[in-house]
């Protein structure tokens, strides 16, 4: 990981006991754990990820039970059965999800870059404490977190713009979000002035300074701010329902939504229509297809989160 | 002590100098208006867009509050419902069901700043001490899943693993057992909903942490090895003074939160408990306000709750200036 | 509460402001709406004579004899699929109009128009282009009051399920959608064959501010039961209860947790109070109007309820709260007693009958209880309507009543089996009993939104499970005698916002005292709260609405 000197490295070594295997990733100044320390760490890893892996193999195997099976268990399956693949088949048939696919992939990818590039400046903007107006501009940030609108005066907002049935409508109205301006903010003020100072010395200006020093120094904390601006385009569903008008530009979870509901009861004597497929099923198909987007994300996000420091200690 | 052997303030650590970025201030305030304009023209042009966006879509329809202090019908529009004063404000402080919920609400949340706040932070260090990379990205990307499930999947997963007829009461009936009531059992509910909170975002929660770990020089660890520090004085003084700012920040945010606490997840227990315990804010505008249509009473309620969280954060501030620390709002 | 000059000021911003230019209102009327929001709501009922003046006359036509005829006002029932469809809208009503159409959907959301088949084709049988906006239905009551604030959104023709109509909807009404009383009060229906079919009682709940408004999707008169499982129930030996006393037995001996078996679902949404004859709001006792959290039968009906809680026999996730998972439970067998929604039974057998063909649940006949026989009352004629909006335009409002005839069409004619199942060998095989069979294409894009606009009259016609039509239709015939208009019946009120949620209490206090966690006194103090913060304001604004000719004991 890192270079050290080789009489460090001996004294190291000397202390550890003979005979151990070393991890390699374990940096050489490192001791040993003990035995005991290993093995809870251990212990309390596996349970943490059984705590979700369980209820994770329950839900997959719902939906990839039959009626038949699901109706024994009365709820989530949690011994196989016959299994089927008709829930994914009804879910993904006709494209329709597909399609919808396609329309949250643009939108979160044009919104989480709309957010970034407009929360990465904001938050750059707001990070030189005493700077003209630094402290108004922050308020008027704040004050967004705790003072909401209601659906009406948005949606009158979003119809006076001509956004309804815009695509436009899922980004702009949620494009900034004041909690991650100031999480970036705040990465931002953590960074070692002096590096920035003699860059401004040096004859930087700010978006010099912002692109060469700032972004590549705190890649970690962008990286998951970016994850956390895609995961709120991704999800967002009630706004669509009230925008969008054609069910051809309908997001993924609208569309996923809608299936969910499939098999509740309606007030009165309205029948909704019931296929043969459980509905149960069918829901949690839909809760896997959500996931699987998440979780080929995750790792990409993760790759970021080592190298932000090494170009900050080149840079200083 | 030995680590002090490199200053905090030196190279990449997170907590900024500042004493010197004070003076700094002293300095920069006695600067005419046209050179600090000048100087900061920069950094003001940058938030020219996101103070347009905000603008348009936070604080124009932000404006629709006015309907608090209104009789509002939607038919009529905001410029022709009549205002009634403080009618609707006095309405929300009347009702006991209010003060219940204030009450619930903030119970759930102190229990959970206590019991939830802190789990991600020891998570996110227990992860980061594990060496192989692959075993950390797989037990992150398990671990932060359950955030994507709605409520009342994870609700549905707790009873049918502690309800009545889940599994663990099958298996003390099997074992001859009378069973135990957890989910309909008003007194452990705090207990309930927490440990719902834990399994769903504690590993969501993460995430921010690692990151702010990613940024700690790992040369800060070796010296202090040189220097004689076991694992748990490098936790104490360099992991965890790195984490500090960001768990500070949050807490802030999290005060400033207090009165939002699961609304879907209290909704869906509510039965099982009683509304005498469940019934938080929001579900008590939502029921009173929303539901029916009643623009007017939830516009006040949500202004109600929008100061006090609004005058929590500020405080809350405040207590971390007197502490030293720069907090989501500095001094200047 | 407001001067003169705040108020003309206001109503000037209000013409700029909430976009009611875009539609073209002057301004006088503008401001004489928002006089109106000052004023208190009208109030009163159209006398029945009133009523009859502005609703449709009623022409019912037989397009196909049922094979269980109605009795009673039960419903119809059709155990086998008509030989012959009869064609009752020969040439197609439309005259090349395109219309948007907003409605919300409880299902998967087909594709939009360019790439639906079953759009088109029902859309050329009209000689009209219907576009049709669906929505999430669970979301559908924001989305409809955000639209019907901004007028210039609101499309051609809005559905409105009865439970999703906003707050002071009266308000809107008149400016926003088109008043259908000239169009087809009295004979001028007779344009409409089929929408002159369809009952009075439906007719009339579509009459808002004393005009016709809306287009009626009529409701049976059957809404919810308590169901039991039959099969099991045989197969433990056990009978259908005919008594309080015996229903408790029963339950108790389903119950047993070893087995993981429950007696039954939480009853008391859609149970108990039927039972103890206290399934309406409002009873006229000795003249007076009663709320009925002030009725003996109420707190009855609460204690009985209690009592099964108590003994345990209700199935442990109901008792938590959780209703979502009460038909797995009950179509596993974990629990043998559910109170649903009349609509959940023939879904039940669609879903359970293929993997388990001895699945068999019936309704538990109402019994009486004390000596008194049951009192069923009927629900309301119509569970969602439909709304034109407003245009002077005679041309495009006799258009579009003229799709709503073809859609209203009854069992057994062509347009009715196009406008649910699509076309033949494209969207719908049938099977052996000559009963429709959506195919892949069909389940993809069928949708019952056009059904929504208009409804026809209410036929049991599920060919598919004819012990079902014939099981259900004669429990309709059973308890046709118990059946009775409940004050206020098929009267569109909406109570004044102020009052909107004090029944909320109520509801929690109900699931208290169910579960043992309050009593009987804490009854009493809500009822004490209820009065006096409003509930007493509310009744006299209910009685604005008696007509006087109501029946005793209701």
């Amino acid at each position: 990981m890192t270079t050290i000197d080789r009489t460090a490295r001996e004294r190291v070594e000397r202390a550890s006991r003979p005979g151990r295997r070393r991890h390699p990733a374990r940096p050489a100044w490192d001791e040993e754990p003990s035995v005991a320390g290993k093995t809870a760490k251990a212990v309390t890893l596996v349970v943490i990820c059984l705590a979700v892996v369980l209820p994770l193999y329950t839900i997959l195997l719902t939906s990839l039970s039959t009626q038949a099976a699901i109706t024994r268990a009365g709820g989530l399956v949690l011994v196989p059965g016959e299994l089927t693949l008709d829930a994914y088949r009804q879910v993904l048939a006709g494209g329709i999800v597909t399609r919808a696919v396609l329309v949250s992939v643009g939108i979160t990818t044009v919104g989480t870059a709309l957010s970034m590039v407009v929360s990465v400046l904001g938050a750059y903007g707001l990070s030189r404490s005493g700077s003209l107006g630094h402290r108004a501009i922050l308020f008027t940030v704040l004050i967004t977190m705790f003072f909401g609108a209601g659906i009406i005066p948005t949606y009158l907002l979003v119809s006076s713009l001509n956004l309804i049935n815009s695509y436009w409508s899922l980004i702009l109205p949620t494009a900034v979000s004041a909690f991650n301006v100031l999480l970036l903010r705040s990465a931002f003020m953590n960074l070692d002035q002096q590096i920035l100072d003699s860059a401004r010395i040096d004859g930087a200006g700010d978006w010099r300074i912002l692109t060469r020093i700032v972004l590549p120094m705190t890649k970690a904390v962008t990286s998951v701010i970016a994850l956390f601006y895609a995961v709120g385009y991704w999800n967002a569903f009630f706004q669509a329902t009230l925008y969008i008008n054609d069910s051809d530009k309908q997001p993924l979870q609208v569309v996923l939504r809608a299936m969910v509901l499939q098999g509740q009861t309606v007030p009165g004597q309205v029948e909704v229509g019931a296929g043969q497929v459980s509905s149960l099923a069918i829901q949690m198909a839909v809760v896997v297809i959500a996931i699987v987007p998440v979780l080929l994300v995750y790792p990409w996000v993760q790759k970021h989160f080592t190298s932000g420091v090494l170009i900050g200690a080149v840079k200083g | 002590m030995a680590v002090s052997t490199r200053p905090p303030s030196s190279s990449a650590t997170p907590v900024p100098p500042r004493r010197e970025r004070r003076r700094g201030h002293a300095n920069e305030v006695k600067l005419p208006l046209r050179a600090r304009l000048r100087r900061d023209k920069g950094v003001l042009v940058m938030c020219v867009p996101m103070l347009l966006l905000l603008g348009i879509f936070a604080y124009v329809p932000m404006l629709g509050n006015v309907v608090a202090f209104q009789d509002y019908s939607p038919f009529v529009g905001i410029r022709n419902s009549p205002f009634v004063g403080l009618a609707n404000f006095e309405r929300v402080f009347a009702d006991p069901g209010f003060w219940n919920a204030l009450a619930n609400t903030l119970a759930i949340t102190g229990f959970q700043i206590v019991f939830y706040f802190p789990v991600p932070i020891v998570l996110a260090l227990l992860l980061n001490s594990v060496l192989s990379a692959r075993v950390r990205v797989v037990v992150q990307s398990v671990v932060y899943l359950p955030h994507f499930f709605s409520w009342v999947l994870v609700v549905s997963v707790f009873q049918q693993l502690l309800g009545g007829a889940g599994l663990l009461n099958q298996a003390l009936r099997a074992a001859g057992h009378q069973g135990v009531s957890i989910v309909t059992d008003p007194d452990v509910f705090l207990f309930l909903v927490t440990s719902q909170t834990v399994w769903k975002d504690a590993g969501w929660g993460i995430i921010v942490f690692l990151a702010a770990l990613a940024a700690v020089d790992p040369a800060l660890y070796e010296a202090a090895a040189m220097d004689g520090a076991d694992r748990w004085r490098r936790l104490w003084h360099i992991t965890l003074p790195a984490l500090k700012s960001v768990i500070i920040l949050l807490l802030i945010l999290r005060l400033g939160d207090a009165l939002t606490v699961g609304f879907e997840q209290l909704i869906l227990q509510r039965d099982a408990v009683g509304a005498d315990v469940a019934e938080v804010l929001d579900t008590f505008v939502y029921y009173r306000g929303v539901r029916d249509g009643n623009w007017s009473y939830a516009a006040a309620a949500g202004l109600v709750k929008g100061v006090v969280s609004l005058l929590l954060v500020l405080g809350a501030n405040k207590v971390a200036h007197l502490f030293g620390e720069a907090g989501v709002y500095s001094r200047r | 509460m407001d001067d003169g000059t705040r108020m003309t000021r206001r109503s000037l911003l209000g013409l700029v402001g909430t976009g009611v230019v875009a539609i073209g209102l002057p301004a006088g009327l503008s401001s004489c709406s928002s006089g109106q929001a000052a004023a208190p709501p009208p109030t009163g009922a159209l006398s029945s004579a009133e009523l009859a003046k502005v609703i449709p006359s009623y022409l019912p036509r037989e397009v196909v004899p049922p094979d269980i005829p109605s009795v009673d006002g039960s419903t119809p029932g059709f155990t086998t699929m008509p030989a012959e469809l009869v064609t009752s809208v020969p040439t197609p009503p439309g005259s090349g109009g395109k219309y948007t159409a907003m409605s919300p959907a409880w299902w998967a959301v087909p594709p939009g128009l360019a790439k639906n088949s079953y759009y088109q084709a029902v859309n050329e049988a009209l000689g009209t282009t219907i576009d049709f906006q669906v929505s999430d239905g669970s979301a559908y009551a924001d989305k409809l009051q955000a639209v019907l604030a901004s007028p210039k959104d609101v499309p051609d023709w809005v559905v409105m399920p009865s439970w999703n109509i906003p707050t002071r909807f009266q308000q809107g009404v008149g400016a926003l959608f088109t008043d259908l009383t000239d169009h087809l009060a009295g004979d001028k229906v007779k344009k409409y064959p089929n929408l002159a079919a369809l009952p009075s009682e439906a007719w009339k709940f579509c009459v808002f501010n004393g005009r016709l408004y809306a287009l009626p999707f009529p409701g049976g008169s059957l809404n919810a039961a308590i169901f039991y499982r039959k099969d099991l129930f045989d197969s433990l030996g056990l009978a259908m209860p005919t008594s309080l006393e015996e229903f408790t037995e029963v339950a108790k001996a389903a119950t047993d947790p070893s087995k993981n078996r429950w007696g039954l679902e939480d009853p008391w949404d859609n149970g108990s109070p039927f039972l103890f004859r206290n399934g309406a709001d409002w009873f006229l006792r000795d003249g007076k109007l009663v709320s009925r959290f002030e009725t003996e039968e109420y707190r009855q009906s609460l204690e009985w309820t209690a009592s099964l809680f108590a003994a345990g026999v209700v199935h442990p996730d109901s008792v938590a709260g959780d209703q979502s998972g009460s038909k797995d439970r009950f179509e596993s067998g974990q629990s043998l007693i559910a109170a649903d929604g009349a609509g959940g039974w023939p879904e039940a057998l669609a879903r359970v009958r293929p993997s388990n063909p001895t699945y068999d649940q019936q309704p538990i006949d109402f019994f009486p209880v004390d000596g008194e026989q049951p009192w069923i009352p009927r629900v309301a004629p119509a569970n969602i309507f439909s709304f034109l909006k407003k245009t002077d335009d005679e041309a495009k409002i006799a258009e579009m009543l003229a799709v709503a005839d073809f859609i209203a069409a009854p069992f057994g004619t062509t347009e009715q089996v196009l406008v649910n199942y699509g076309v033949e060998g494209q969207h719908f095989t049938r099977d052996a009993a000559g009963a429709p069979e959506l195919t892949d294409l069909g389940q993809r894009e069928v949708t019952t939104t056009y059904g929504f606009l208009v409804g026809a009259p209410v036929a049991n016609a599920r060919v598919q499970f004819p012990d079902y039509v014939r099981d259900s239709t004669a429990y309709e015939q059973r308890m046709a005698p118990f059946m009775a208009d409940p004050v206020f019946y098929g009267q569109q009120i909406q109570d004044p916002p102020e009052y909107s949620s004090l029944g909320k209490p109520f509801v929690d206090l109900a699931k208290d005292i169910c579960r043992g966690r309050k009593g009987m006194k804490d009854l009493d103090a809500a009822v004490k709260t209820w009065r006096d913060s409003g509930g007493d304001e509310l009744r006299a604004y209910r009685e604005g609405f008696l007509t006087g000719d109501e029946p005793a004991n209701t």
